[in-house]
């Protein structure tokens, strides 16, 4: 393969991929940037995306095969005979900007190509049972960390508005623990549940995805991001906002505060919150990579990190590019729900 | 504030006190957490191979007058071994917010300058550029970096600040086109100033406590990355440690020696706490109107 070539036959080897990716690079980069002002936002998201995608794929498939190792690199070396013969079963023994183009064009048309190390599965479905973990625990964390940090936010605007000590203590309180929760890395939060719950009271399972009961630690770790953000968000927002005209008057009419607070305040804290829904879930893929590890869930996460670590190419871009996909789509739709939400916003 | 404004004398020594004297409690509980860290960071530079001696008699033993902290698994003092992951800790966080505030600060202010100009193809390329920065999955690719530049701590550094610089370039990117806006820099320019000039005298010292901000908000970010990726085994390589990959080898055998997650996850923590809540005492001095 190319670590047996000699070094000219990797210099125009990668000469040629250049060549083609500067290519392709000039016929698609161009279009977005030039594109008439009067194309629909999600048509420019569209090809942002793809874009987005295409580059991930070229600099993920490149990093890795400059990386040194190779897939099939064990402690103890195979026969150079096998080594040959596996390397062809998987086209690595082409040159790399044919590897290059025929696994785009795969990609092309949706086949992520075979696992290298799961010799009998095909990447496609490993990603798809992966997702299908990863997402279900991450829609359930960021959903419940939401409504609990919305939840916290206003008990502490309603205990601030009221003005008395125990309500100055209680936002106090709940600062700190928005802090601490953001501050908390989530592997170090994730072990003290494990001690506590799993080691010294045996309440809860420690690890493995087999019941229900498996879920509540891993969930409850992964929910601490998006409770930190959006309790801190929202309860700075409703700080903000309790001094803004139409919030005294209410407070004038003598209303109920707490009514004010959930009804006519909420609806406006709330807009903040939807500028890091695609943030909060790039944090909650930080999250995962470790949460899985402890709570051993065969995730993407996990998946990723032994795929990195054996030099599963294939795996490694497939996980990477799902993950990319979900990036795009929610930063596609928090723009859009930002016209929604904000007319003002519809006409650019 | 009253109207009357200080009255007081304005040299530069009364400002700065009455500049510290704004900043809240929390930030001195915050630089008093860091003093200590940064204390513990000194001593593991001067305690040599401290860190890395093993000592076969006392394996796995709990704190005591001898090893203040106890001892790991191999029999190394716990004491000397987060002091020297505070020594990485902290370059990390400090070099990655040092590199991603220069590179986004370069970039937005090139990025303002270009906007509304005929150069505004660029500027609108160089946002989108950001956008696309935006989508990229970062944890991973940060992984793959790191790896590919060889897993050393520079390359580590270079794979954080690789991902950290956007959020500053588009905060300086803000920041600069308001500036533009000014009556000082329509004079500037009109007496024929160079833009070289005009950046470096009148943009930079105006920029200089948003990057200040900048810098506490990605340092944090850097040490909880590192942490997170010496945890899962892909940070900092073997013969380093840092604290995450501490917590990863005391993990192995947290039933019969808990404290040796305790320990440095309890260290890391209070630093995340110390850094972002100083951040924040900074966010609201520098910046009382938000």
């Amino acid at each position: 393969m190319r670590r047996d070539a000699g070094p000219w036959v990797f210099v125009t080897q990668c000469l040629h991929t250049t060549q083609a990716f500067l290519l392709l690079g000039l016929v698609l980069a161009p279009s977005p940037v030039y594109l008439p002002p009067m194309t629909s936002l999600i048509t420019r998201h569209l090809l942002n995306g793809l874009i987005t995608l295409f580059l991930i794929v070229s600099l993920t498939f490149f990093l890795l095969r400059i990386m040194p190792g190779g897939p099939f690199d064990q402690e103890r070396q195979l026969p150079p005979a096998i080594m040959a013969n596996m390397n062809a079963r998987f086209g690595l023994d082409k040159p790399l900007h044919e590897q290059y183009f025929s696994y785009l064009a795969h990609v092309v048309r949706g086949d992520l190509g075979p696992s290298y190390k799961y010799m009998t599965r095909s990447v496609n479905d490993i990603v798809a049972q992966g997702a299908l973990v990863s997402f279900e625990l991450g829609a359930a964390a960021v959903l419940m960390g939401t409504l609990a940090g919305i939840a916290m936010a206003l008990l502490a605007a309603w205990a601030t508005g009221a003005g008395t000590r125990g309500g100055l203590l209680l936002d106090g309180l709940f600062s700190l623990l928005g802090v601490s929760a953001l501050s908390m890395p989530s592997f170090i939060f994730g072990a003290f549940m494990v001690l506590l719950f799993a080691t010294w009271l045996n309440w809860l399972p420690a690890a493995r995805l087999e019941t229900p009961a498996h879920a509540i630690l891993p969930v409850l770790t992964l929910s601490m991001v998006p409770f930190a953000y959006s309790f801190l968000l929202v309860r700075n927002a409703l700080n903000t906002i309790s001094h803004a005209t139409f919030i005294q008057i209410k407070h004038a009419y003598g209303l109920n505060p707490w009514r004010v607070l959930a009804k006519h305040a909420l609806k406006n804290a709330l807009i903040p919150l939807l500028s890091i829904m695609a943030p909060l879930t790039a944090a909650l893929v930080t999250g995962s990579f470790a949460v899985e590890l402890i709570f051993a869930v065969p995730g993407l996460g996990k998946h990723f990190i032994y795929a990195v670590s054996n030099r599963d190419y294939t795996l490694v871009i497939g996980i990477t590019l799902v993950y990319s996909v979900v990036l795009i789509l929610l930063n596609m739709a928090t723009e859009l729900l930002y016209g929604v939400v904000n007319p003002k916003l519809r006409s650019t | 504030m009253s109207m009357t404004a200080p009255t007081t004398n304005s040299s530069p020594s009364a400002i700065a006190q009455q500049g510290l004297a704004r900043l809240p409690a929390s930030f001195w509980w915050a630089a008093a957490v860091l003093a200590v860290v940064l204390t513990m960071a000194l001593a593991g530079l001067l305690m040599g191979d401290a860190a890395a001696r093993i000592d076969p008699d006392a394996v796995t033993q709990p704190p005591s007058p001898l090893h203040w902290l106890g001892t790991d698994e191999m029999g190394r003092d716990l004491f000397a071994r987060l002091s020297v992951g505070a020594i990485i800790s902290l370059f990390i966080g400090l070099s990655t917010a040092l590199v991603a505030m220069g590179i986004g600060t370069a970039y937005g202010t090139l990025a303002a300058l270009c906007h509304n100009s005929r150069l505004e193809n660029v500027d609108m390329a160089m946002m989108r550029f950001i956008d696309i920065m935006y989508s990229l999955p970062g944890l991973m690719v940060v992984i793959l970096f790191s790896i590919f530049l060889g897993r050393s701590l520079l390359s580590i550094v270079l794979a954080l600040a690789f991902f950290s610089w956007p959020d500053t370039a588009r905060l300086i990117r803000g920041q600069v086109l308001a500036l533009k806006q000014e009556a000082f820099v329509e004079a500037f320019t009109s007496l024929g100033g160079h833009p070289f000039r005009l950046v470096w005298r009148h943009f930079i010292p105006n920029l200089l406590s948003l990057m200040i901000l900048s810098t506490t908000i990605t340092v944090p970010r850097a040490i909880l990355t590192e942490s997170t990726l010496s945890f899962v085994g892909l940070g900092v390589a073997p013969p380093l440690s840092s604290w995450g990959t501490m917590i990863n080898d005391g993990w192995q055998m947290i039933r019969m020696a808990p404290h040796l997650v305790l320990i440095p996850s309890i260290m890391l923590f209070l630093t995340m706490v110390a850094l972002n809540l100083m951040g924040e005492a900074l966010d609201h001095t520098l910046n009382p109107q938000a």
